[in-house]
């Protein structure tokens, strides 16, 4: 297995710590995405971390309540990631749909359905990316 | 073997932790492994894995899932992670005003690690569907799943290995690319012209002594695999060798006849009988090793054997590839590059074509020492390896012979008689001679040898009444039908025995029924 060199299995996330630096509110970009649903339940100055359950292992970590509810709630919608958006929204609102849980290339592209995990990959190492805090685990 | 364990092995995949083990097997061993060793080792490998599942299952730890009441003490063993245990070190109520509370258990693993996990959970999770039921990966030996699945699990991780860039495969064996010795175009100059220097196809050891490659101790395989793999992608060389025991020569110098079946030397159509030949025919097949296209190697021991010369290989300089032939070399299944010796030692290269059913490369040979169809041959095995002694019978010419001739007038094959120099012992019934070179070549070039096997005979028999004899031997039409298209003796007498226009006389031979001959 290729070592030092980022592949399809390779993991990526938004680093918030970025988002703080640059003085952008990610909080602000989750929210302006949230579905409607979620946007009754909560509002952009409701600052809560809660307990969220991984759909996968049952693991349950601390996340920002409207991250938490984007990512249960609002991902289930077929219009939270749609063919419509550029490819690079859909990557950045996979990475939200999985909670800012590491993503893989192949694991956003089971989930967005569209291009290849190798178009993916190069898309999460474009400056488009980068500039969205978008960097590899 | 147990049902569980039969439905663990028959729905087997090959998934990325396999991968990673064959990875590390290959990168500590340094060389080239087997599909079948690589198999043996995630065979091992998941029989163990389940095994320690199972040891887990049964020492009271319990199947992690979200759904489950939690409480301070209880061991878990969760298969969404690798199937690792943890004990349960503290729990407290959930904190999402979104859901229903559940319990948030803190678990504490081997290393020391803490994580939270949902407890008391039963809203809809995949962990809560999971029913623990043991696989039956490790209800046999590891040797017994190999015995019965291990084929199956090599080709589906060969499959796999070739998507892989890390891994590259020669001849069954498998390397990491990491590992490949450099053999760069300089060394294939090298070998190129060693090749060509000594006209003979070289074994992969052979070479790497000419290039001097590193032969020692455990560099050794790798080397060979190396320059294997080099050669195998380099259009310039072919292997030339029988199966499993590369033998590498120059693509530029093997004969067009050797990978294009000539027009002369491609059997014609041959019906299927299904009744055996009547016990006389039986006796004379057995005489004379048939030019058979069926022909398949049968392990018989390499022994003597007799052929008898006929027109198609006359013209193309080849013999037919005959079972008892097959013995006298190792199995072939692409061309091979084989050498004869006849009696005074001259060394003939010759390749033996295993799809065309024929050995190929005696034209100067034949031309050389007069002979002709129905010559008595006689090869025999010889001690050196890829190598048989080829012998004829002469004859002191003498007075000439009179002969039967084949020529060809208005398109169709036709014989006759003349007084010919006849320098080789023959068989007395299949000595015919071709009278007319160009007619003939034309005849096969046509399409008058494509038609049926009965149609044929029924032209060439009265060819050869004209001659004198209203019965012709079976051995006599099977010589002259091979000027029209190769066809074997097999095919010929059951065509005799089984068509209404010809009877039999006995003693091998046929009189054409006029009323009965096919239009």
């Amino acid at each position: 297995m290729p070592v030092g060199r980022l592949t399809t299995k390779s993991k990526f996330y938004i680093d918030l710590h970025y988002w703080e630096q640059s003085g952008r509110n990610f909080r602000q970009e989750v929210y302006d995405a949230l579905c409607g649903e979620c946007k009754q339940m909560y509002s952009l100055d409701q600052v809560q971390m809660v307990d969220h359950v991984d759909p996968e292992t049952g693991e349950v970590k601390q996340l920002d309540v409207l991250l938490d509810c984007a990512s249960d709630v609002c991902a289930q919608s077929a219009d939270f990631i749609n063919p419509k958006m550029p490819l690079t929204r859909s990557i950045f609102r996979a990475l939200i749909a999985a909670g800012n849980t590491p993503q893989s290339a192949e694991e956003i592209f089971a989930r967005i359905k569209r291009a290849s995990p190798n178009v993916i990959l190069k898309e999460l190492m474009s400056p488009k990316m980068e500039e969205d805090g978008v960097t590899p685990l | 073997m147990s049902s569980a364990s039969e439905t663990y092995w028959n729905n087997f995949s090959i998934n990325d932790k396999d991968v990673e083990r064959v990875y590390a097997y290959m990168l500590e061993r340094g060389e080239a492994a087997r599909s079948a060793d690589l198999a043996r080792i995630v065979i091992a490998a998941r029989a163990k894995e389940e095994q320690e599942r199972r040891q887990r299952l049964s020492t009271q730890a319990v199947l992690y899932q979200p759904k489950l009441v939690l409480e301070v003490g209880q061991r878990l063993i969760f298969s969404a992670l690798n199937e690792i245990e943890g004990t349960v070190t503290a729990v407290r109520d959930s904190n999402n005003p979104r859901l229903k509370p559940f319990q948030v258990a803190t678990v504490t693993f081997a290393d020391g690690t803490k994580r939270e996990f949902a407890g008391a959970y039963d809203l809809p999770h995949p962990l809560n569907e999971l029913k623990p039921i043991v696989t039956g990966a490790a209800d046999e030996s590891p040797e017994e799943i190999y015995a019965r699945y291990g084929a199956k699990i090599e080709r589906l991780l060969a499959a796999r290995l070739r998507m892989d860039r890390e891994f590259v495969e020669q001849d069954g064996k498998w390397l990491l690319r990491g590992l490949l010795t450099e053999i760069n175009v300089g060394f294939l100059n090298i070998a190129e012209a060693a090749i060509e220097q000594n006209n003979v196809g070289m074994s992969t050891l052979e070479l790497a002594r000419v290039l001097e490659l590193d032969l020692e101790g455990a560099k050794r395989e790798t080397t060979l695999f190396s320059l294997d793999y080099a050669l195998q992608r380099d259009e310039r060389f072919v292997d030339v060798g029988p199966v499993g025991e590369p033998r590498w020569y120059l693509n530029r110098l093997v004969p067009a006849e050797v990978w294009n079946v000539p027009r002369v030397l491609q059997f014609g159509a041959a019906p299927l009988y299904d009744k055996t030949l009547p016990p006389e025919l039986e006796t004379i097949l057995s005489e004379i090793e048939d030019d058979n296209n069926d022909d398949v190697r049968d392990g018989r021991a390499a022994a003597k054997v007799d052929l008898v010369l006929t027109y198609p290989h006359r013209r193309m300089g080849s013999l037919p590839y005959t079972q008892g032939v097959r013995a006298l070399f190792p199995e072939a299944d692409k061309p091979m590059l084989v050498t004869l010796l006849d009696e005074y030692g001259t060394r003939i290269p010759a390749w033996v074509v295993p799809d065309g059913n024929y050995i190929f490369g005696l034209k100067a040979w034949y031309d050389r020492n007069k002979l002709n169809p129905g010559a008595l041959l006689e090869l025999a095995p010889r001690g050196e390896p890829l190598t048989a002694e080829i012998r004829y019978q002469p004859r002191r010419e003498g007075k000439s012979l009179w002969v039967k001739i084949a020529k060809v007038e208005n398109g169709h094959l036709t014989f006759g008689t003349s007084p010919r120099p006849v320098a080789f012992k023959y068989d007395e019934e299949m000595l015919i001679l071709p009278e007319d070179q160009t007619g003939l070549d034309k005849l096969t070039a046509s399409n008058y040898g494509d038609r049926s096997l009965d149609a044929l005979l029924a032209d060439i028999f009265p060819e050869l009444v004209k001659l004198g004899s209203s019965s012709i031997h079976a051995k006599t039409l099977y010589s002259a039908v091979n000027f029209a298209k190769r066809v074997g003796a097999r095919a010929v007498f059951s065509a005799l025995a089984n068509s209404e226009a010809f009877t039999t006389t006995g003693g091998g031979y046929f009189v054409l029924q006029m009323a009965a001959r096919p239009a």
